[in-house]
Parts: structure tokens; C-alpha cells; sequence
């Protein structure tokens, strides 16, 4: 019994480390990360939009963009996405809002934008995305609105809308 | 494996946990120190007419970091180191009985002795809170307790590493609190240090955070009583964002590992170094 | 939640039931010709509503009684009123009561069963014309709940929401009040809706409300001019969030537990001229959050009277927010009471006004003069909150006990203290308590009542049962086993050995503490092991019970002890030389703990019969530590006779007796084996070897030396004796001289000689030294091993 108990304990820690270090690789890295070039990561319910600060909770008025280094803006109303641009312009690589009908992602100018006054948008904006200029037009038929080319949109300021 | 025999070292061990001043002094301290973060919401409660049970929730977690893996880390540090210094752990072991018996019994006793200690602090406090604290939550009540047992779990399971090599009693104390104070203190620290120096991603400063259990512990008892990890700021809404609704669940399995990966490498350790 | 509802109902019925009577009362009594009333019941007039209300003209009542009825809308000014609360059910289909026809009105009907299209924005009750009254009735799994547009005047009284039971995400709005001005929300309860929204409406009162478990429990936006007073808002994600608005006053209104995203007590966005007086915020995440409020330079946002207690950040402010006023306020236990958004330092705000400032629950100042206001600023300066706003990743450690260490580092030692966050130049000494706030009702807390007994009750039912489970009661008879005299039969029949050692190595580092040993020992026989400190002989023994790692192989009857060390350990009864034993246990308690651990239960009346034959029967109630080393030895062989095993293992078993015990022992023993027990033991006396052992076995550095009966033993070391001669160290040299001429080889000791004697012989080297002259002032004489001859003359006294 002459070997220093000091130089057995270190390696039961050793096990223990080498135990966990697998595990603990596996959550170091991020594992839901979105494809860099998709749509972001959403959670409905959750995450607050990056200009008003409220809750995004429907998908259907909801909207984001990507910064050219891979940030995500979330955005409850399309509305508070030209808001912030306007108010904080920043470089943009891609917009993305949903279909207000289908609910599904459209990038940047595959949305054609109605302007529908009679709909309650999270912040009152009116501002939803379809996919095709048919159902755009009847949407706005619908609503008593108007479609929008895509510029017109990103033309949009926070002080176009009504108080 | 008899579990005749695992129970027998078991309630030999929860009935000597009753006389052991350590055990003792903690459970005091825990059921005092709880007693007190309760009587604290329950004064306000009084004074302002509200209640500060999130508040009282987040005393509470800070109370269990500090006292818990100290009691877990003491009392599994001395449990076999005492016997083997008094030499009845050569005896025991020399009667009808594997070495997994001895250690599996032991940290069943001491498990269930830890179970107790802690049943009493959050019996108690829980009575004082639901006496006076309206919408005071049963379930996030219940899950903090369950987390607490779960971190007690695993500083026992450390304690027993240490216990496991340790020839004498006072060694294995001395180590168990130098572990204690790693995990509180310097740890915590040093991590701290290194993310204000070096600017370590989010992301990766969470992952470093699970090396600590007691920061298990706590993340996932904030993530268990608040549904988000807000609270924790940039990393844990990283966490929160990364791992959605699996969060909790991996936390708990990072808690489980740090559970049962201290209880195998103890169990291995105490067969490799025996009786001697 | 249920419960909760059904004992406040009756409460809230009767307080709407007042208003109600004092707010109709007052149009009737101004002269308007009554109109008239239609009842609709199951006896008639009105056998259905849609008959009532196609007779009706404006300005008549239809009374309900009970009753279920379908979908209705009210397109006259028409009062319908139930009694009895008669149900209107939409089948889960479309919106349930549309009221089109401005002065209509509904009272006391229980709504039910809207759709659950968002996009339709299905509802209970939709208001599209000023002055309708919507009071007293009780909407139950609706997705939107009352939605009023282009409804100017209305009011929204006493009306008890619950939504239909979804994920925030597909839940309606319980009420919304879109483009309406002058409109009344007073005295309803709201649970689980997503939030109650009140846009694009001017002059709005939302008074004496109780929202829970919604998303946003107020939600103002572009509307100004409003009163929000005696609000309950609890356990919201976000409790009121005030936007884009203006001259809003917000009073006495209770805002606590709301946590989820975001969690914000009080929300402000871009509002301007907003007065927040008398609330409570407690146990929100963010007690206020404010962001670019006041925009306008001649704007304000004063704080006054609140409490912000238990949130995780009392007030949360941008970097950016200037000009805002905090008096009179308590800041009491919240995880930092005031917080800046994404770092930075705060703006000039005003955290006190006219010599008064807010009490804050960790200022450690005094106030000498009595007055109420502290003698030295306030200044928040807590060192971790400070890394945070540098790094703030660092939250991360929120809560953690390394972070209290640093504040307390941070006061213990003013070099590390951080420039302060803000400071009050005027802290109260005594806090603010709002008063006359709106109560919740009282919850059972019965569940953690119980849950918390239950915990109790636990912990003394796990500390009591060990005591009772110890004390080993007795379990019917004990189990035949077959007798040990059997072994002695065994024995000359030559039967198996019961111990076997092949090849037994084990190495100490570069040591061999024992070297390959072998030996068989048959039933019945008594085997020693004898030899010199260090040979071996504990080493066997413990390699014997497998107690320590070694090479080769040992079996018990058959048992390999390392492979199946149970079972072999089963037949061996072991007495240690260091005898440990738990000392707190009683006797009694001891033998029933080793009775488990041999797998015999609780079996008692063996345990007593052992206690009577070694005579501890008296002494069986006292502790193990009370007993006198001679009984404890004897509860040690007790021990190993429990279970009856066929081998007995003895280290040094009369090592610490004195010798009456020694003698009892020893009888014990020789009893023993002739009842026909197999021993194996370690001795250093050779009369115990003599009287005990059949064999014995020589260990030597490890080795089997000699394996010989015990009279060779005798001789062997007969043979080899060793006198130590003591002398005055003057008579030495000639005590040498005198030796060395007789034929002797003496050798120097650190106190005389000493020399190697013919035991036959052993007074001749004193007779000669006597004869000489030389002062012999003592001698002695040891029996050695041949080891220790070995090792030359110049060694110490062997042991005897």
C-alpha cells in the first residue's frame, strides 16, 4: 500500500469526465439550427418580434428577415418589419414572410403584399403576404384593400399607417 | 446481487445517518434556512397583500445549491472512508457479501436519508407557504423538491467517488469540501472569468455550464417552474431557442447522467480499491 | 380553477347585477315610453327566441326563461334579458350573438359554443353598433369573446369569459374594442382568452377587471385618453402592454405572475403622458419595461405610489429612455430592481422629485433626523448586475451562489465596486404600501397543504423504520443446516478439501506479501499460519476471504472466493484481529445486522442461542462499546458462528486478551473443533498452536516455509534460540572476549550482546560470563524463525 492515494483519485475523475464528454459534446453544439439559406426558426407563442417587443403567435401575419452574417429579425406583423428597417435600416439578405392563406413561407419577391385595412393584424397594420397576384387581388376585393408591388412595400413607414 | 442484503446495508445506513452530526447539522440548516425564505414570502404576503412565490422559488433554488451538494458531498465522502478507517469495512466485507452490495446499500440509505432531509425542508416550508401564500403552485413546488433530490443524487454519487479511494475520514471530508467549493464557487467563477475574457459564445458557454450539475439543477428548475429560460439572458434564450420543448427533457437527462455516472464510477472504483 | 369560478359567481352576479340596475335605470327614468315585453318560455307566449325577436320592435324587453336556444341577432334595439340563464349555443359553429342595432342590449344568457376559425374570427358576442350594453352574462368555449367595432358607448360589464380551451397560438381575443370611443369595460372576469384589446379607440375606462392565464391581459394601442383602475392581472405572459397611446392612467391595479415570454408586468411602447399611481407589481419577470416612452420632449411618464416587489427585474429600461419619474415608489426584493436593456447605461430620469425618492428593500443608509428620507443616496451598485450589462451572457449564472459571492466581494472590498447604476438622491426609509387594491379570491391552497403533510410524513417515516428493521425479530424457526460434527467424519473419509489455496500471489508494488502459495485443508482440521511480522499470515487470511485482490486461486468447499466470493464467504465465519464492529449497536442488534448480511432474516433464536453459549445472553441489550475487550471478542466468534459455517478464520484471536480470556478462549476454540469445525488461525503463541492446531504452516517472505505438525514447530524453534545479554556498557569488551573464547559468535546490540544459544543450553554464556566477573545486569531469551536467524545476529529480538 504504498502508492500515493493522490494519484489514484485523479483518475476516477478522468472516468468521470471522459464518462460525460460525449454527452456534453452533444449539447455544446446547437442541434436546431435552421439551414443558413431557409426560412428562421420560429416558435409561435414564444418569440417576442424584434421591433414591438409583443408575442408572435400566428403564423399568418407573421414575417422575419435575415441580416447578411446569418441573424434572424422575427416579426409579429409585417408592418413592424418595415417599421424597424425604417426606423434602424440594416443590410438585408432575404425577407421572408407567410402565405396569409396557406400559411406557408414565401422568400422575398415570390409574396405579393395586400395592404387589407379591414383585417386585424397583430399591430393593426393591415399588412399580409399571399403567393400569386390572383388571390392577392381577391383578398383585396375581399377587404376593401389594395395590392402592393413589393417595393411599394418596402417603401412602407411606420407613419403610413392610421392612428 | 441480493437485495435482501442491499437493504440490509441500507437501513444500517439511514438509521446511522439519524446519529451523524454532519447529517444532522444539515437537515437543520436546510429545514431552518427554507423555513426562513418561506416566513420571508409569507411576511410580505402579509405586509403587501400579494404573492412572491416566484421569488420565493428562486431563494429556494439558491438555498438548495449551497446546502445540498454539501450534504451530499460530505455524507457520501464519509460513509465508506469511516468504515475503512475503523476497519469494519474489511469485516463487513468479509462476510457473505459482494462489494456492490456494500456500495449499492450504502447509497440507497443515503439516498433515502437525503430524501428525508429534504421532505422535511420542503414539507415544512410548504405547509407555511400554502398557510398563508394563496396560488402558491403544488406541481412547481413538487418539481423543485423532486430537482433537489435529483442534484442530492448526484453529489452523493460524487461523495462516494471520493469515499470510494479515500483511506481516511478526514481526507474524504477534506476532498468533499474542496469539491463543494468547486462546484459553488470556482467553477462558476472561473467560467465567469473566462467568458468576460475571451468573449465565449453562447452557445458554448451553456454547454460548459452543464460540466456543473448544480447549474443543471438550477437551469432546469427555472426552465421547469418558468417555461423559459429568459431569466438567464442571451444563453439561456440560446438554450431556449436551440433545444424548444426538448430543453427541460435534456436537462433532466444531463441531471440523470450526473446522477448515475458518479454512482457507476464510485461502484467501480470501490471494487478496484476494496476493503484496504 | 372550477371551484374558484362557482364560489365567485354569485358575488360577481350581484355586483353586476347593481350596476346593471343603476346604469339601466337611469335612461328608462328619464321618460322614454317603455316598451314592451315579450317572454319567451316554455309555457309562451314566445315559444322561441327567433319568434320574440321577430315580434319585437325596438325598444321593447325580451325576456328569456331558460331555456336552450340557437344562435341570435339582434338587429332592433332590443333588451334581452335572461332569467334563469338560459343558454345560447352556436353548435361550435360562427359567432354566437351578433348585436347589429345600436341601444340593444344583453343581459344574464350564458354564450356558448362558438366556432374556431381565426380567420372569421368566430366570436360569442360581436357588437357592431354604439350604445349596446353587454352585461352579466357568462361566455363559455368561445374563441373570440366579445368583439366590438365601430361600437362607440358601449359597455362591457360584469361578463364572466372562458375561452375555449387551446394553444395561445389558435386562441382568440376574449374581448376587443376596435375603433370605438367612450366605451365601458368594467367588473369582468377573463381566463385563458389570448388578450383583451382595446385599439383605435379614444376615451376608454377598464375598470375593477380580472384577467388570467391569457397572453395579454391589457393591450392598448393607438388609444388615448383611458382609465385603467382597480384591474386584477395575474399570470399572464405579458400583464398590460400600453403602445402607441397617450394620456393613459393607470391606478390601483394588482399585476403579478405574469411570466411567460417576455413577462413584462407593464409594458409601455412609444406612449406619451402616462400617469402609473398605486399598483402593485409583484412576481412578474419585469416588474414595468419601458421603451421610448415619453417620445415627445414636453411628455412625461411618472411612477408614483407603486410597489415592485418579487419581480426578476423591478423596472426594465431601454438605454434610450429619458425623462421618466419615480417617487414614492418600493422597490422590495426583486432579482435587480432596475434593469437596462442590452447593456449601456441608463438615461436621465428622475428617481426623485421634490426631496422625496423611493424605498428600496437593500439601501443600507439611516435617517438620523426622522423625517422619513435617508441621509445618503441611494446608489445601485451590485457588482454582478454590473458584469451583466458588460457581458451579458453572464445572466447565465443568475441565481447562482458564485454570483452572491462576487456582491459580496463588492462590499467587503470598494476597489471592485462598479460605478453606479442610478442613484436616489432621497431613498424613503419605510416603504409605500398601496391600498384599497382589488382582491383575488382566496385559493384552496389544499394541494400543497397535502402534498406538503405528504413530504413531512415521509421524511419521519424514512428516519423512523431503520430502528424497527434492525432490531431483528424473530421469524419462525431458524432453517435445518447440517451439523458441523458431520465434518469430523468428513475428514476421515477423506472427503474435499474445504479451503484450497493454488498458486496464491500478492503483490504490494514491487513487494510479494505473499508467493505462491498452495495448501489444501481438509474438514475438521486445524491449521496455523505462523510466522513473522510481514511473512504472509494476514495477507492469507485475507486472500482467503477475498476480501483484497490477488493472482491464483482460492476455493471455499468448492466455492472460487473471487469468482463466486458469496457463496465462498458463506462458509468461513471470520474473527478479526482489530475488532471492528459498529459501536452504537447494541448485541442484540449487531448479530441480527450480520444475520442479514448471512442471509438468515431475522432469525433470533439462533442469534440467542449463540448469546448463551459464548454467556453474552446478559449483556445482549448493552452497546458494542460499553462491552470489555474479552467480550467482544467473544461476541466476535458469536458473530462467526452465526449461520453455523464449517470453517472458522481467526487473525491473532487472543492478541488483545488478557490471560484468563485468553485461557477461555482457547477452550472456547479447542470446543469447537471438537464439535468438528474447521479452523484456519494466525498465532504468535506457541501454546495456542500447541493446544489448537493440527498443522501448521511456516510462512516465510511470502512463502510456504514449512508445513509441519505442531511439536516439529516446537522444536524448530527450539532450535534456534537467541539469549540477549544486557550489560553496563564498560563490561562489553571483556563480555565479548569472554564469549568469543567459549566458541560463541556474539554480536553487539545497542545494549549488550547478544548471541545465538543451543536452546538446550541456554544458561551456559550466563554461567560463563558469572564465572568471569562480568556484571550481567539481565538477560532474555526469544525463540526465532529461521527467517530471523537468517538475517544475521546483529537483528533486534525476534517476538515471541
Amino acid at each position: 500500500m504504498t502508492s500515493s492515494p493522490s494519484a489514484r483519485r485523479r483518475s476516477p475523475l478522468g472516468r468521470a469526465a471522459a464518462l460525460l464528454a460525449p454527452l456534453l459534446a452533444l449539447i455544446g453544439c446547437p442541434g436546431a439550427a435552421s439551414s443558413p439559406d431557409g426560412p428562421p426558426s420560429m416558435r409561435y407563442a414564444v418569440d417576442p418580434c424584434d421591433r414591438c417587443q409583443m408575442i408572435v403567435s400566428e403564423e399568418r401575419f407573421a414575417a422575419a428577415y435575415v441580416t447578411p452574417d446569418g441573424e434572424a429579425r422575427r416579426f409579429d406583423d409585417l408592418g413592424c418589419l418595415t417599421a424597424l428597417l425604417q426606423e434602424r435600416p440594416e443590410p438585408v439578405r432575404e425577407v421572408w414572410t407567410h402565405d396569409h392563406e396557406t400559411r406557408a413561407w414565401l422568400r422575398g419577391r415570390a409574396a405579393v403584399i395586400v395592404r387589407a385595412p379591414g383585417l386585424v393584424t397583430p399591430m393593426g397594420t393591415g399588412l399580409v403576404a399571399v403567393a400569386d397576384e390572383e388571390r392577392a387581388r381577391a383578398l383585396a376585393t375581399r377587404t376593401g384593400g389594395a395590392v402592393l408591388t413589393y417595393d411599394e412595400f418596402r417603401a412602407l413607414g411606420p407613419g403610413a399607417w392610421p392612428r | 446481487m441480493d437485495a435482501r442484503t442491499v437493504l440490509a446495508f441500507a437501513t444500517k445506513e439511514l438509521r446511522d445517518a439519524r446519529r451523524n452530526r454532519w447529517f444532522l447539522l444539515h437537515t437543520g440548516a436546510l429545514a431552518a434556512l427554507s423555513l426562513g425564505i418561506s416566513a420571508l414570502a409569507v411576511s410580505s404576503q402579509g405586509a403587501f397583500g400579494l404573492a412572491g412565490f416566484g421569488r420565493t422559488t428562486a431563494s429556494l433554488v439558491n438555498l438548495v445549491m449551497l446546502v445540498v451538494p454539501l450534504m451530499g458531498l460530505t455524507l457520501g465522502a464519509l460513509s465508506l472512508a469511516q468504515e475503512r478507517e475503523r476497519g469494519t469495512l474489511l469485516y463487513v466485507l468479509a462476510q457473505p457479501v459482494t462489494p456492490s452490495e456494500v456500495f449499492l446499500g450504502k447509497y440507497l440509505g443515503l439516498a433515502l436519508a437525503l430524501l428525508a432531509s429534504l421532505a422535511l425542508g420542503f414539507g415544512a416550508s410548504g405547509l407555511l407557504i400554502a398557510w398563508r401564500v394563496s396560488g402558491a403552485q403544488v406541481q412547481g413546488y413538487l418539481g423543485l423538491a423532486g430537482l433537489s433530490f435529483g442534484l442530492a443524487l448526484a453529489s452523493l454519487g460524487l461523495g462516494l467517488v471520493i469515499s470510494a479511494v479515500a483511506r481516511r475520514a478526514s481526507t474524504a471530508v477534506g476532498l468533499a469540501i474542496f469539491a463543494w467549493l468547486a462546484l459553488v464557487l470556482l467553477g462558476d467563477l472561473g467560467l465567469m472569468g473566462t467568458a468576460m475574457v475571451l468573449r465565449i459564445d453562447v452557445g458554448a458557454l451553456f454547454g460548459l455550464t452543464l460540466l456543473n450539475p448544480l447549474q443543471v439543477f438550477k437551469i432546469s428548475a427555472i426552465a421547469g417552474s418558468q417555461g423559459t429560460l429568459e431569466v438567464l439572458g442571451p444563453a439561456g434564450v440560446f438554450a431556449f431557442r436551440t433545444f424548444g420543448a426538448g430543453l427541460l427533457p435534456l436537462l433532466l437527462a444531463v441531471l440523470l447522467a450526473w446522477v448515475v455516472a458518479p454512482l457507476a464510477a464510485g461502484l467501480g472504483l470501490f471494487r478496484w480499491r476494496g476493503a484496504l | 380553477m372550477r371551484r374558484r369560478e362557482a364560489a365567485r359567481t354569485p358575488r360577481a352576479l350581484l355586483a353586476c347585477g347593481l350596476l346593471a340596475c343603476g346604469l339601466t335605470a337611469a335612461p328608462e327614468a328619464a321618460g322614454e315610453p317603455a316598451g314592451r315585453t315579450l317572454v319567451v318560455s316554455a309555457r309562451g307566449p314566445h315559444r322561441t327566441l327567433e319568434d320574440a325577436l321577430a315580434a319585437a320592435r325596438d325598444g321593447d324587453t325580451v325576456v328569456v326563461e331558460g331555456g336552450a336556444h340557437g344562435p341570435v341577432t339582434v338587429s332592433r334595439r332590443v333588451a334581452l334579458e335572461g332569467r334563469g340563464w338560459p343558454v345560447l349555443d352556436g353548435g361550435g359553429r360562427g359567432t354566437v350573438v351578433k348585436l347589429t342595432a345600436a341601444g340593444a342590449s344583453l343581459r344574464g344568457f350564458v354564450v356558448r359554443g362558438s366556432g374556431a376559425s381565426l380567420d372569421d374570427e368566430n366570436a360569442g358576442i360581436t357588437v357592431a353598433a354604439p350604445d349596446v350594453r353587454v352585461e352579466g352574462n357568462r361566455l363559455e368555449e368561445t374563441l373570440f369573446g366579445i368583439s366590438l367595432a365601430h361600437a362607440r358607448g358601449a359597455v362591457v360589464a360584469g361578463n364572466v369569459i372562458a375561452s375555449k380551451d387551446l394553444d395561445v397560438p389558435r386562441r382568440g381575443d376574449a374581448i376587443r374594442v376596435w375603433y370605438s370611443d367612450d366605451v365601458r369595460i368594467v367588473g369582468n372576469r377573463v381566463t385563458r382568452g389570448r388578450d383583451v384589446v382595446l385599439w383605435y379607440s379614444q376615451n376608454l375606462a377598464v375598470l375593477d377587471n380580472e384577467v388570467t392565464d391569457g397572453r395579454y391581459g391589457l393591450h392598448f394601442m393607438y388609444t388615448d385618453d383611458a382609465d385603467i383602475e382597480g384591474n386584477r392581472l395575474v399570470g399572464n405572459s405579458v400583464g398590460v402592454y400600453l403602445m402607441y397611446s397617450r394620456r393613459l392612467r393607470m391606478r390601483r391595479n394588482v399585476v403579478t405572475g405574469n411570466r411567460g415570454p417576455s413577462g413584462f408586468g407593464l409594458g409601455l411602447k412609444d406612449m406619451d403622458e402616462c400617469d402609473v399611481t398605486d399598483n402593485v407589481f409583484a412576481d412578474n419577470r419585469v416588474g414595468v419595461y419601458v421603451d421610448n416612452s415619453p417620445r415627445e420632449a414636453q411628455s412625461h411618464v411618472d411612477f408614483v405610489r407603486n410597489l415592485f416587489a418579487g419581480n426578476d427585474t423591478g423596472v426594465a429600461l431601454l438605454p434610450s429612455v429619458r425623462r421618466n419619474t419615480y417617487t414614492d415608489n418600493a422597490f422590495v426584493d426583486n432579482g435587480e430592481h432596475v434593469g437596462i436593456l442590452g447593456g449601456g447605461t441608463l438615461g436621465e430620469n428622475a428617481w426623485a422629485r421634490g426631496g422625496r425618492g423611493n424605498f428600496w428593500s437593500d439601501y443600507a443608509g439611516y435617517d438620523r433626523d426622522g423625517d422619513g428620507v435617508g441621509d445618503v443616496p441611494y446608489r445601485a451598485e451590485r457588482l454582478f448586475e454590473h458584469l451583466t450589462q458588460r457581458n451579458p451572457a453572464l445572466k447565465l449564472f443568475t441565481y447562482a451562489p458564485a454570483a452572491q459571492a462576487l456582491e459580496l466581494a463588492a462590499r467587503a472590498v470598494p476597489l471592485v465596486r462598479p460605478q453606479p447604476k442610478l442613484e436616489d438622491p432621497a431613498p424613503l426609509v419605510a416603504p409605500h404600501v398601496p391600498a384599497g387594491l382589488p382582491r383575488g379570491a382566496a385559493v384552496a391552497g389544499a394541494p400543497l397543504v397535502a402534498s406538503s403533510f405528504g413530504l413531512v410524513a415521509l421524511a419521519v417515516g424514512l428516519l423512523a423504520v431503520p430502528g424497527a428493521l434492525l432490531r431483528g425479530r424473530a421469524r419462525g424457526p431458524v432453517e435445518a443446516r447440517p451439523p458441523g460434527g458431520t465434518a469430523r467424519a468428513q475428514l476421515e473419509a477423506g472427503a474435499a478439501p474445504v479451503l484450497s489455496f493454488e498458486g496464491v500471489t500478492r503483490r504490494f508494488g514491487a513487494t510479494l506479501a505473499l508467493d505462491g502459495l498452495t495448501l489444501a485443508v481438509p474438514p475438521g482440521q486445524a491449521l496455523a499460519f505462523w510466522g513473522a511480522n510481514g511473512a504472509g499470515k494476514t495477507t492469507a487470511l485475507r486472500c482467503l476471504l477475498g476480501v483484497i485482490p490477488f493472482e491464483g486461486r482460492v476455493t471455499l468447499r468448492g466455492h472460487d472466493v473471487r469468482r463466486d466470493g458469496k457463496a465462498a464467504r458463506r462458509q468461513v465465519g471470520f474473527v478479526p484481529q482489530e475488532l471492528a464492529f459498529h459501536d452504537d449497536l447494541t448485541l442484540r442488534e449487531t448479530l441480527a445486522f450480520y444475520g442479514r448480511l448471512k442471509g438468515l432474516g431475522g432469525a433470533a433464536a439462533e442469534a440467542e442461542a449463540l448469546l448463551g453459549r459464548l454467556g453474552l445472553a446478559e449483556h445482549a441489550h448493552k452497546t458494542v462499546r460499553a462491552l470489555s475487550g474479552g467480550l467482544k471478542q467473544r461476541l466476535a466468534v458469536a458473530l462467526a458462528l452465526l449461520g453455523d459455517p464449517p470453517l472458522l478464520v481467526l487473525d491473532e484471536p487472543t492478541a488483545n486478551l488478557d490471560a484468563p480470556a485468553r485461557a477461555g478462549l482457547v477452550a472456547l476454540l479447542a470446543g469447537l473443533k471438537a464439535a468438528g469445525k474447521t479452523l484456519v488461525f494466525t498465532s504468535h503463541r506457541l501454546e495456542e498452536v500447541l493446544a489448537l492446531a493440527d498443522r501448521v504452516v511456516l510462512l516465510e517472505g511470502g512463502r510456504l516455509a514449512a508445513d509441519v505438525p505442531p511439536r516439529d514447530l516446537g522444536e524448530r524453534l527450539q532450535a534456534h534460540a537467541t539469549l540477549h545479554l544486557l550489560l553496563p556498557p564498560a563490561a562489553v569488551e571483556r563480555a565479548l572476549a569472554v564469549l568469543t573464547d567459549a566458541g560463541y559468535a556474539p554480536a553487539r546490540t545497542g545494549a549488550g550482546l547478544s548471541v545465538d544459544v543451543d536452546p538446550t543450553e541456554k544458561g551456559r554464556p550466563i554461567a560463563l560470563l558469572v564465572g568471569a566477573g562480568v556484571p550481567l545486569a539481565d538477560f532474555e531469551v526469544a525463540r526465532t524463525g529461521s527467517a530471523e536467524r537468517r538475517a544475521g545476529p546483529a537483528s533486534g529480538p525476534g517476538r515471541a
